[in-house]
């Protein structure tokens, strides 16, 4: 608070000068600010405190009652420092006169303005609109800037008429400093008086004419230059000749000669006809070509559109695996993916399926049909592919309704099928599904009766390709594809061991059987097993044609519908029949091993690829069923029904030889595919002594483990060797 | 018999053009010859007028700089622009050369 006053006191000290108006308003201010101070007080002091004041060292210490007194300072108009008795000598008195006081007035700053002021008498006539005529100056009021100095003001004012030289003098001074951009600044601020007037209605500017300057600028001069370039000269060449009349002569007639003989040629050599039809066949070779691509993107395009549909199902195929298999103890469960079907097939039967040895994602399907009375006469072929489910990759319509196919190992583009109508024909899947490649001959060569199973053999010595087909006309035929047609040696008839019955005219008729299936021994290919009709199985030898080797008796009651030999022990086989049961065979035992009865009529059965000890059958009832003999010898670890039980049957069986799934077909053409769940593909563990044997010998070794409970007698006597005369 | 033959091919004068050697494009051979047989047969007694109105006449067509020489007996040798040379003979007994060097 002491600080503030002394503080106060010098800014009265110092303003002194400034605040020299009246004693009045001194006083009125300083009760104004002397209140302020008041007010301050309460509030102030709260946040001042703890300041810290710098002061200088020897700074006058005032008592209170000093520091509360008001000192007092009056601003006078006076100028005491004026000679107040100025005198002259004057020549003509011949005495001292006495001169007037000069004025108070001292200047302290003074700039010139360049502007007129408006009741001037040239800014008058500018406003009008004239011109100035007399270039006279008028005395000029200039309006005083407020920053200045109030007393000059005040006093510019008073002694007006004292300054008017002073003022004449200043206009001069306007007229070199030659300001223009001020002097028009001043009128605008001033239009209501104007307004009031009614002189004028738009305030004017009123420039000083006598304000102005010139500007003027050189700009660069663009330099020149010179640019030039040298071309190459055109290419050039000398010739030179001669002219004589002879020598035009001898050219003359030397042309016509020539003219001549080219005219003879012309004549004995008609010009060879342009090649239209190469052109022709150019341009349609193109064509095709161009039509190939847009085919190949089109197929490309209807992929990816079909893997957008069937996403669901192409993660579950490969990532799903049933969760629930930990806990059910051996069972297993068959996982539905993609169905398969052709529209013009929805009424055949699917007779057969084979996987592509090249593809594992590609497989056939034949359309035929399975029953006698079936009105359907014709059939197809399909080739489906995993990644597109929605239409056969190749199509294969016959005559006659397909009943097996095959597709052949070493040339996997080769597909052999056989028909009921008792054809076989081979067909390159890489051409078009127009014509077979090689086909029986309708009246010579072609079974009389249904094919019921084809399989491929061996090549010949020569090289050529060959297959087998067992028909229900009691022949099996060995097929050799020469090179422009088929080549047929039947290599047994299936006679039955029953004597002639008398024929209608007298001739006596030996009886066949009816083959319905063929199965080759794996290591053997001589060796070969055939089911029948009647149910008895036979053990051949394409080395002769007219015995058996072994003949399994009342194997079934029914038609045998498939026998497979194990994948791992070849002398296992397994057969399924139409009288509702499964046997497993070993080569030599006419005893089964095993028998299952699933009590209805069984189509089909397969061994697993990946284990000795899985095999899978399909039933006219719409199952599947999986036995995994190494987990239970009597019951089937896996049934489940695929199709409606009352309108559906089953009807064949294919495992994939290396991804876990498999595909079922039904009556209603349709083809199933199925993932194995986890339980149904157990593979088996080595025990520490086994770590280094392979998959297939632990394989073979469980199978062999488990078939060493079962044998009956345990070891086969080979029977005493029966001569044969006849 | 075989002379008389031989008497009657020497008596045939041919007076079609024959170009002797000419390295112009198609178009401007077949313009060219085509104006120095006009030519030829338009001022068949003045040469100089025939070469005259080649010249003048190329010099429109193919841009300036031409030269032609017209007559029955001459010989020279001449520097010209590649793809710009004509010699050919006309009416018999004429040669023609018109070539381009700037």
């Amino acid at each position: 608070m002491r600080f503030r006053m002394l503080f106060l006191a010098f800014k009265q000290k110092t303003e002194t000068p400034r605040l020299l108006f009246t004693q009045m308003s001194l006083n009125l201010s300083k009760e104004k600010s002397r209140m302020s101070r008041q007010d301050m007080g309460g509030g102030d002091m709260d946040w001042m405190r703890g300041k810290i004041h710098l002061k200088p060292d020897d700074q006058l210490q005032l008592p209170e009652i000093e520091l509360q007194e008001e000192i007092a300072r009056v601003l006078m108009m006076h100028n005491t420092r004026i000679p107040d008795a100025l005198v002259e000598w004057s020549w003509r008195q011949r005495e001292f006169v006495r001169l007037p006081n000069p004025p108070h007035l001292v200047t302290l700053l003074n700039i010139p303005g360049t502007i007129l002021h408006k009741e001037s008498e040239e800014a008058r006539i500018q406003i009008s609109g004239g011109i100035i005529m007399d270039t006279q100056e008028e005395p000029i009021d200039f309006l005083v800037e407020r920053d200045e100095d109030d007393e000059e003001e005040e006093q510019g004012h008073e002694e007006e008429e004292d300054g008017q030289d002073a003022n004449q003098e200043d206009e001069e001074k306007i007229e070199d400093a030659e300001k223009p951009a001020e002097a028009q600044q001043e009128p605008e601020p001033e239009p209501e008086p104007d307004e009031e007037e009614g002189e004028v209605v738009k305030p004017k500017k009123v420039p000083n004419q006598f304000n102005f300057c010139e500007r003027a600028a050189l700009t660069y001069n663009n330099l020149m230059r010179e640019m030039s370039t040298q071309t190459v000269p055109p290419p050039r060449a000398t010739f030179n000749a001669h002219v004589f009349q002879w020598i035009i002569f001898d050219e003359y007639q030397e042309d016509y000669a020539q003219q001549q003989r080219e005219k003879e040629k012309e004549r004995k050599v008609p010009l060879p006809q342009p090649k239209k039809e190469d052109l022709k066949r150019k341009a349609q070779m193109e064509a095709m070509a161009a039509n190939i691509r847009m085919l190949q993107a089109s197929k490309t395009l209807e992929r990816m559109v079909n893997q957008n549909i069937f996403n669901e199902i192409s993660q579950d195929y490969r990532y799903w695996n049933d969760p629930s298999d930990e806990f059910k103890d051996g069972e297993g469960s068959l996982l539905p993916l993609w169905k398969f079907s052709y529209e013009k097939s929805k009424k055949h039967d699917v007779t057969d399926m084979c996987f592509n040895g090249r593809y594992n994602d590609f497989f056939a399907v034949a359309f035929g049909t399975m029953s006698f009375g079936s009105p359907v006469s014709t059939g197809n072929v399909c080739l489906f592919s995993l990644k597109n489910p929605s239409y056969p990759e190749w199509i294969c319509p016959t005559d006659s309704p397909v009943m097996c196919l095959d597709f052949n190992a070493q040339h996997p583009h080769l597909l052999v099928i056989g028909t009921m109508d008792g054809t076989v024909a081979v067909y390159n899947i890489m051409l078009p599904p127009t014509e077979p490649q090689y086909k029986s001959n309708e009246v010579t060569q072609k079974h009389g009766g249904i094919v019921w199973e084809v399989r491929w053999a061996p090549d010949t010595e020569e090289g050529n390709l060959t297959f087998y087909s067992v028909s229900i006309d009691g022949k099996i035929n060995h097929w050799v594809l020469n090179q422009n047609d088929l080549g047929v040696t039947t290599i047994m008839t299936l006679y039955l061991d029953r004597p002639p019955i008398p024929g209608p005219d007298g001739t006596m008729i030996t009886l066949k059987g009816c083959g319905t299936c063929i199965a080759f021994h794996p290591n053997d290919g001589n060796i070969f097993l055939v089911g029948t009709e009647e149910g008895t199985i036979y053990k051949c030898n394409t080395a002769y044609s007219s015995i058996y080797m072994r003949t399994y008796d009342e194997a079934h009651n029914m038609p045998v519908h498939r026998i497979v030999f194990n994948k791992y022990n070849s002398s296992i086989f397994a057969s399924c029949s139409g009288d509702w049961r499964i046997k497993i065979w070993e080569d030599e035992r006419l005893e089964p091993l095993f028998m299952f009865d699933l009590g209805v009529p069984i189509g089909d059965v397969q061994w697993a690829p990946y284990s000795s000890t899985v095999l899978a059958c399909v039933s006219n009832d719409g199952k599947v069923t999986v036995f995994d003999l190494n987990i239970n010898k009597y019951r089937p670890i896996c049934t489940q029904a695929i199709v409606s039980k009352r309108r559906n049957k089953l009807t064949r069986l294919a495992f994939n030889a290396a991804l876990p799934f498999i595909i079922v077909g039904d009556d209603k053409g349709t083809v199933h595919t199925l993932k194995l769940s986890p339980n149904l593909r157990l593979k088996i563990k080595p025990t520490k002594k086994q770590l280094q044997m392979t998959q297939y010998e632990l394989e073979a070794l469980k199978l062999e483990r488990l078939l060493s409970f079962v044998r009956e007698p345990p070891v086969l006597v080979p029977p005493p060797d029966v001569r044969i005369t006849n | 018999m075989t002379e008389v033959k031989k008497d009657d091919v020497v008596k045939i004068l041919h007076t079609y053009p024959l170009c002797r050697k000419c390295d112009m494009s198609d178009e401007m051979k077949q313009e060219a010859m085509e104006l120095c047989v006009t030519a030829a047969e338009k001022y068949a007694d003045n040469y100089e007028s025939a070469s005259k109105m080649i010249k003048e006449t190329m010099d429109k067509k193919f841009g300036a700089s031409w030269h032609t020489v017209v007559g029955e007996g001459y010989g020279f040798e001449i520097t010209y622009q590649l793809k710009h040379l004509l010699y050919m003979y006309c009416a018999g007994n004429l040669a023609i050369c018109i070539w381009k060097s700037a």
